[in-house]
């Protein structure tokens, strides 16, 4: 299973008013090929993208906020799932593209022995699981977005170092945060200051 | 189960040789008392203590090392497990006391739905087991210090505010560790490095 299947998969479900979340790397340029406009925030650096979808949940509580994550990423704060786990949002939908190795690096492992999902549901999240293929992803994603979470979805997806090209503009940096503030403050949910 | 009660049953079962490293407040106050001598590390500060007794168990492969952690502690860095069970290292036992809240602070919970063993067992340490029991806790940490690890063992005890008088010299700062490399050195294993 390729990352860039799953996340062309994932883009149709995820309506214009849901947020999005990246961790760094491959799973930034991807999403904003598949997913340009709309609430999204870009490479998240390594162990936050969990964290920083969980405090969006607290403030659009009737929106799913989707977190894409990667397996690298997550083990840098792994404990951020008891804290998920803890507050218990309804509306947090978390993917991790495992591909068991920090594979920008020319592919050295992550940890030969661990189970994301299991930790998962021993940090307390229990709709956890993992999925290998991409009819299960498609049916996993369709179900976490449409039912109340939290939900955990690990999908197993090769090394590849698949690059695609993205404006850096709208990936990285202020012009990143200042679209994503821009998208935020148009949000019809949206409480602050326009 | 009070922790007080768990680590009176552990101190002595553990012979002179074997290091052992403390999480902050009641472990390093109740284990120093426990066990005045030997390799101690006291007080490492949240979420320190199972990384530096990794770090041991490199430095002395032939040796137990004995992490008393707690859950406050332990989950500040939980991905210190997925290291442990990836180097796995086979003299590493971990014993977690698991109170279920920060008692130091008046009991405000840690977390109300977390299973630590669980945790461990999805980071890739096989040998897990959780003990509600003085005695489960006695068997189990026998058989950890007779086998090869890492072990994981969480004891739920209770969240007592119970104090013990620790001397500060001798579990915290320049002295404690002056102590403890003193201890390092006078180990049988230890090796000093080559200048």
């Amino acid at each position: 299973m390729k990352r860039y299947d799953c996340l062309k998969l994932l883009a149709p479900m995820v309506d214009e008013h849901t947020f999005a979340v990246t961790s760094l790397s491959t799973n930034a340029p991807f999403w904003f090929n598949v997913r340009p406009e709309g609430p999204n925030f870009f490479a998240l650096n390594m162990g936050l993208c969990l964290p920083f979808a969980l405090g969006l949940t607290a403030a659009f509580p009737k929106r799913k906020v989707i977190s894409i994550d990667s397996d690298g990423s997550l083990m840098n704060d792994a404990s951020s799932l008891i804290t998920v786990a803890d507050v218990n949002p309804p509306n947090l939908v978390a993917f991790v593209f495992d591909n068991s190795s920090y594979a920008f690096m020319g592919s050295t492992f992550t940890a030969r022995r661990t189970d994301l999902a299991k930790m998962a549901q021993g940090a307390g999240i229990a709709k956890s699981g993992t999925v290998r293929t991409l009819e299960e992803f498609s049916a996993a994603a369709k179900q976490a977005i449409e039912s109340p979470g939290p939900h955990f979805i690990v999908a197993k997806v090769e090394p590849d170092a698949g690059r695609v090209a993205a404006d850096r503009s709208r990936t990285s940096g202020r012009p990143m945060r200042e679209w994503f503030m821009d998208a935020v403050r148009r949000h019809p949910d949206y409480q602050g200051r326009r | 189960m009070k922790r007080l009660d768990c680590l009176k049953l552990l101190a002595p079962i553990v012979d002179e040789h074997m290091l052992t490293v403390t999480s902050l407040s009641s472990n390093t106050a109740f284990w120093s008392d426990l066990r005045r001598e030997g390799a101690n590390f006291f007080g490492c500060n949240m979420g320190l203590c199972i990384p530096f007794a990794l770090g041991l168990t490199a430095a002395f492969p032939k040796r137990k090392v004995i992490a008393l952690d707690s859950d406050g502690s332990l989950m500040v860095d939980t991905s210190s497990l997925i290291t442990v069970a990836d180097v796995n290292p086979p003299n590493f036992v971990a014993i977690v006391m698991d109170n279920g809240s920060y008692a130091r602070m008046g009991s405000t919970f840690t977390t109300r739905k977390t299973d630590l063993e669980k945790i461990a067992q999805g980071a890739g340490i096989a040998n897990t087991v959780t003990v509600q029991s003085e005695e489960a806790l006695s068997a189990a940490v026998e058989h950890a210090l007779a086998t090869s690890g890492p072990h994981f063992i969480v004891a739920k005890v209770e969240p007592d505010r119970v104090r013990v008088k620790g001397d500060p010299h001798r579990t915290y700062g320049r002295f404690m560790r002056e102590c403890f490399v003193d201890a390092v050195r006078r180990h049988p294993d230890y090796q000093q490095a080559r200048k």
